[in-house]
């Protein structure tokens, strides 16, 4: 599963950027695939929604609770993690190691709309609600703190992916 | 135990073969698709074969108790009101009961008897009952009254032989360990019992030393009640069919999971069940239940009209209710992601 293709200014790989690279130098802190940026018209410079999305080949079924519950856990430590590290950076706290694209600075960060996308590679879309309604659920006191809509949480499949944008068509 | 059904021109049903049925089976469909006319016609045809023989019925043949059943069940003018609209063919019915086989067929013309009929076997021990989705408690003495006194159209016999069966005294015989068992998760379930007034005619529910009115009881804990009052008084026994309409009528997402687990619990003592659901939480519970027991729960699904067989222990079907839940999510990560 390949995503993309996005314009450089409006995309911004986690794990490869220096920004990442400085702040889990003592490990610890998770990371989502990628930050998008996506802008009500192609011309528009005012973003609509940062989109923070995550990459998976697989889930554990619900029905095997314990590690569905660690799944579940680990995708929220990395998109919220992600999230935070998103908007710590634009509050100018990395100053000096922040490589966020400058479009990412231009934003009004406080209307700017939140969404936090799981894509899984290959999932059955009738498997995708019970891992939806567990993500929304633990993110529904985050989502409160942040002023997004858990509803925002969203768990797709790679044929979705196509569909919104995200996942490169094969 | 049914161990096959094969049905054709028989109402909505154009054609259905059901066959290794279980102990546990399970029927789906759109509203309108024949899911209740099925589980009402198997149980006619499971009540006829246990009557046959049986107290004022000796003297009938099992074609005449068939009719008289069919008449009472679906409440048609005649019974070949029951062939399938449009069709120039008969309806016929087959079933393997047992192991043996019983089978008829009648065409549009046929008034009150049926001719052609094979039954080789001799009559059905054990008592099989129909549970509507709504609950009977309340309504108790009106169906006993509308069919004893007026003999009205109107309930049904499914409604009429669940009252009658209800308030009946206790028999005398072994009480299953797993009955005990499945009665005590009912009343846990229930939170107390359902208990017939002699002297008022009338149901209330007893949770500890007090008494509650039937109206302000609420229709799940009535409905549960009820499959608790037959076991209790020993209506249903190891040889019984239960048929169960919208299995998940009045309850919670949480009643419907510990009802089910009753009900396999009550399926491995013998009881063979079936049941008509709209519900992704039966679906769902039934599928857990086939996979941690490691039994086959036969599925029979509509969709267009056309009825097609499968097992949850295979895994869940393609199937109507899943579809419908996939579609709405589907609408729903539209509505985020634009």
């Amino acid at each position: 599963m390949e995503f993309g293709p996005f314009d450089e200014e409006v995309f911004f790989h986690i794990e490869k950027s220096g920004l990442y690279q400085h702040v889990n130098s003592g490990g610890g802190v998770s990371a989502a695939e990628f930050l998008l940026l996506r802008c009500k018209t192609p011309s528009s410079a005012e973003a609509s929604s940062l989109w923070v999305v995550e990459a998976k080949s697989s889930s554990p079924r619900p029905e095997s609770n314990i590690r569905f519950r660690e799944f579940i856990e680990e995708i929220k430590s990395k998109l919220h993690d992600s999230l935070c590290l998103a908007i710590a950076a634009l509050m100018g706290r990395h100053a000096s190691r922040c490589d966020l694209p400058e479009r990412f600075h231009e934003q009004d960060w406080s209307t700017i709309v939140i969404k936090l996308v799981l894509v899984i590679n290959g999932h059955d879309k009738k498997w995708l609600e019970p891992v939806s309604d567990a993500l929304q659920k633990t993110f529904k006191p985050i989502a409160m703190i942040w002023g997004f809509s858990s509803g925002d949480v969203v768990v797709i499949n790679d044929e979705m992916g196509v569909r919104h944008g995200l996942v490169r068509k094969e | 135990m049914i161990d096959m059904v094969r049905l054709a021109n028989f109402g909505p049903l154009a054609s259905v073969e059901w066959s290794s049925l279980g102990k546990l089976n399970l029927v789906i469909g759109e509203n309108g698709a024949g899911k209740t006319f099925l589980l009402k016609t198997l149980y006619a045809v499971v009540r006829s074969l246990e009557m046959f023989g049986r107290g004022d019925e000796r003297q009938s043949s099992i074609s005449e108790i068939l009719a008289r059943k069919l008449y009472w069940t679906f409440q048609a003018d005649k019974i070949g009101d029951l062939v399938s609209k449009g069709s120039r063919n008969p309806l016929s019915f087959e079933a393997l009961v047992n192991g043996r086989k019983i089978a008829f067929q009648f065409g549009r013309d046929t008034s009150k008897q049926i001719i052609s009929e094979l039954y080789d076997a001799t009559p059905l021990e054990g008592n099989s009952v129909f549970l509507p989705a709504k609950e009977v408690l309340s309504l108790h003495h009106i169906i006993l009254k509308s069919r004893e006194v007026d003999q009205l159209f109107g309930f049904d016999d499914t409604y009429f032989d669940l009252a009658k069966v209800l308030n009946i005294n206790p028999t005398k015989g072994k009480n299953f360990p797993e009955f005990a068992a499945s009665r005590k998760n009912l009343r846990e379930l229930l939170g107390g019992r359902m208990e017939y007034d002699e002297a008022d005619h009338r149901w209330t529910f007893k949770k500890g030393n007090e008494k509650y009115a039937l109206g302000i009881i609420a229709e799940g804990v009535k409905k549960l009640a009820i499959l608790d009052t037959l076991l209790g008084n020993r209506y249903l026994s190891p040889q019984s069919i239960v048929f169960i309409d919208e299995v998940e009528a009045a309850l919670h997402p949480k009643a419907i999971s510990v009802f089910l687990d009753v009900l396999a619990l009550l399926a491995e003592r013998g009881i063979q069940f079936f049941m008509a659901t709209h519900s992704y939480f039966v679906l769902k519970k039934l599928l857990l239940i086939s996979r941690t027991k490691g039994i086959s729960i036969p599925i029979l699904s509509s969709s267009g009209g056309v009825w097609t067989t499968g097992d949850l222990a295979d895994g869940m079907p393609d199937n109507p209710i899943v579809d419908e839940s996939v579609r709405l999510y589907e609408e729903q990560v539209e509505l985020s992601l634009g």
